[in-house]
């Protein structure tokens, strides 16, 4: 992937993810993992290669049968509206009345714990909460594929662990196929069935850990000896190539 | 929330100024009055001000109620006109281009320099005067306007491309919505200028003797040196703006209140 400009973002990534799978990819900041998402999401071209979803190119992936779903770094909620409205608006923007919608919109509200919140708004919520009603929102279509990047990057430690606790159980629930970006090592394993690991830009793929840890994972896993030795190899790794 | 507790809150927004008021108006009382006691002044003395607006209370009421009304006129084209140039260069790069220096040329122009002009295409009147409130409104609210309808986070239009969103559901879900906090800022220093351009164009190209709003008076009677007169007109000028101002900013703040961003 080369911008206009010049700027070499990314060089012979080549990644596969298989449906249902959950991979992290760490790489330092500016290394290009949000290009990869971005394409994937068919938001960017890349300038040689493709990109597939599916079998299809991400765009008529998108149109054709509607399975991708983004969370941004910020939870890019619209500030005008409820926590309700929010989490409605993709069903909205593709026609579905409000009433039909409400049912999907009330059990996403209960998996990430907002239904009490369904009236606030978006600055009445704490970041934490801003963030799962980002997630709410990215599932509410039911989404087979879920783009995610460095979504609890500005949270505090705590919230970020217990983020990441349900966002797996959400994850075991549907079992969407998950690519989550992130550069916080620990997060990655973690999450990860897979762990990939980007170099420093332009961004090449330089390390595929498999994570042997079985899902569900509780929280204590993160203090568990095996945890920390594959952390710290992916660790090695990122500071290898950075 | 109390009642009493907001009356408190209430208080403590109005007394400073209030104080502070009543400061000025005792030093100006003091300078003029007391100490430089002399019948001739280049400054009237509070005192008379006051007498001068309680003997001329409806001249100047019928007055400012005419500025009033010319300057809501310009006021309300301003915000049509303003929203729809704005629409406008939200929806072309080519015609913000083309057409943004004008809008910057009607900010810069000086207004007295074209008010022969406007006499000439409109007459003397009302109509005119509109027209100078109008001119002088105006750019506030296509600049708001126009930044609020583009300035918007580009993670969220990439959200609504990702959702396959149509270029209609962008503008009205999307970018709407994203400048009524914009627009009612625009709103609330357009006001300001409405009133300013009215008695800027009352002066300029206002009417006869017959109908008269505050400019002609301000014109009148510092032609005449009845300093006076002169300061109640004045004074009057600044509560109108102050209350145009104030309701716009109220109204504002009803409509954009759950606008605030986090």
């Amino acid at each position: 992937m080369v911008f206009p400009g010049g700027l070499e973002a990314l060089q012979g990534i080549h990644l596969e993810l298989q449906a249902g799978e959950f991979v992290s990819l760490v790489g330092p900041s500016g290394c290009g993992k949000s290009t990869v998402l971005r394409m994937m999401a068919g938001l960017l071209q890349p300038t040689t290669g493709d990109v597939t979803v599916a079998g299809l190119h991400p765009r008529r992936a998108r149109r054709e049968k509607q399975d991708v779903s983004f969370v941004f770094q910020e939870a890019t909620l619209l500030a005008w509206r409820s926590v309700r409205d929010n989490v409605r608006l993709p069903l909205e923007l593709r026609g579905i009345p409000a009433r039909q919608a409400s049912e999907s919109v009330q059990t996403l509200l209960a998996l990430v714990g907002l239904t009490e919140f369904e009236d606030a708004y978006p600055r009445q919520l704490s970041g934490g909460m801003r963030m799962r009603a980002s997630i709410a929102r990215a599932l509410v279509t039911r989404p087979d594929l879920l783009l995610m990047d460095e979504p609890f990057g500005s949270l505090d430690e705590i919230t970020r662990q217990r983020l990441n606790e349900d966002l797996l159980a959400l994850w075991m629930r549907d079992r969407w196929t998950a690519l989550f970006v992130t550069h916080n090592v620990y997060e990655a394993v973690f999450l990860g069935g897979r762990v990939l690991v980007m170099s420093a830009r332009p961004g090449r793929l330089v390390g595929d850990f498999d994570v042997p840890f079985q899902y569900p994972r509780p929280g204590t896993l993160r203090a568990d000896p095996d945890f920390a030795r594959l952390a710290g190899k992916v660790s090695d790794c990122l500071r290898e190539h950075a | 929330m109390r009642p009493g507790n907001r009356l408190a809150i209430g208080m403590e927004r109005v007394l400073p100024p209030l104080a502070l008021f009543s400061l000025v108006v005792l030093l100006w009382y003091l300078a003029t009055e007391v100490i430089w006691d002399r019948p001739y002044r280049l400054i009237p003395g509070p005192g008379q001000v006051a007498r001068a607006a309680a003997e001329n209370a409806g001249r100047l009421a019928s007055a400012a109620g005419l500025t009033a009304a010319a300057a809501l006129c310009g006021f309300a084209l301003s915000l049509t006109a303003g929203c729809l140039v704005a629409f406008g260069f939200s929806q072309s790069r080519i015609l913000q281009r083309s057409f943004y220096p004008y809008a910057v040329f009607l900010q810069t122009v000086p207004i007295v320099a074209v008010a022969p002009l406007i006499v000439f295409w409109f007459d003397y009147g009302f109509q005119s005067v509109v027209v100078v409130s109008f001119i002088l409104s105006l750019f506030p609210i296509i600049t708001n306007a126009a930044t609020g309808l583009t300035a918007v986070d580009a993670n969220l239009l990439e959200l609504f491309e990702l959702y396959n969103a149509s270029r209609w559901q962008v503008l009205w879900k999307l970018r709407l919505p994203h400048a009524v906090p914009y627009l009612v800022a625009g709103a609330r220093i357009s006001s300001g200028l409405a009133v300013i351009g009215a008695i800027v164009g009352e002066i300029s190209a206002g009417y006869g003797s017959e109908r008269f709003g505050l400019g002609y008076i301000i014109f009148q009677t510092s032609g005449q040196l009845k300093t006076e007169e002169l300061f109640a007109a004045v004074l009057a000028s600044a509560l109108l703006g102050f209350g145009i101002f104030a309701a716009v900013s109220r109204i504002g703040e009803a409509l954009a209140g759950r606008w605030q961003s986090y």
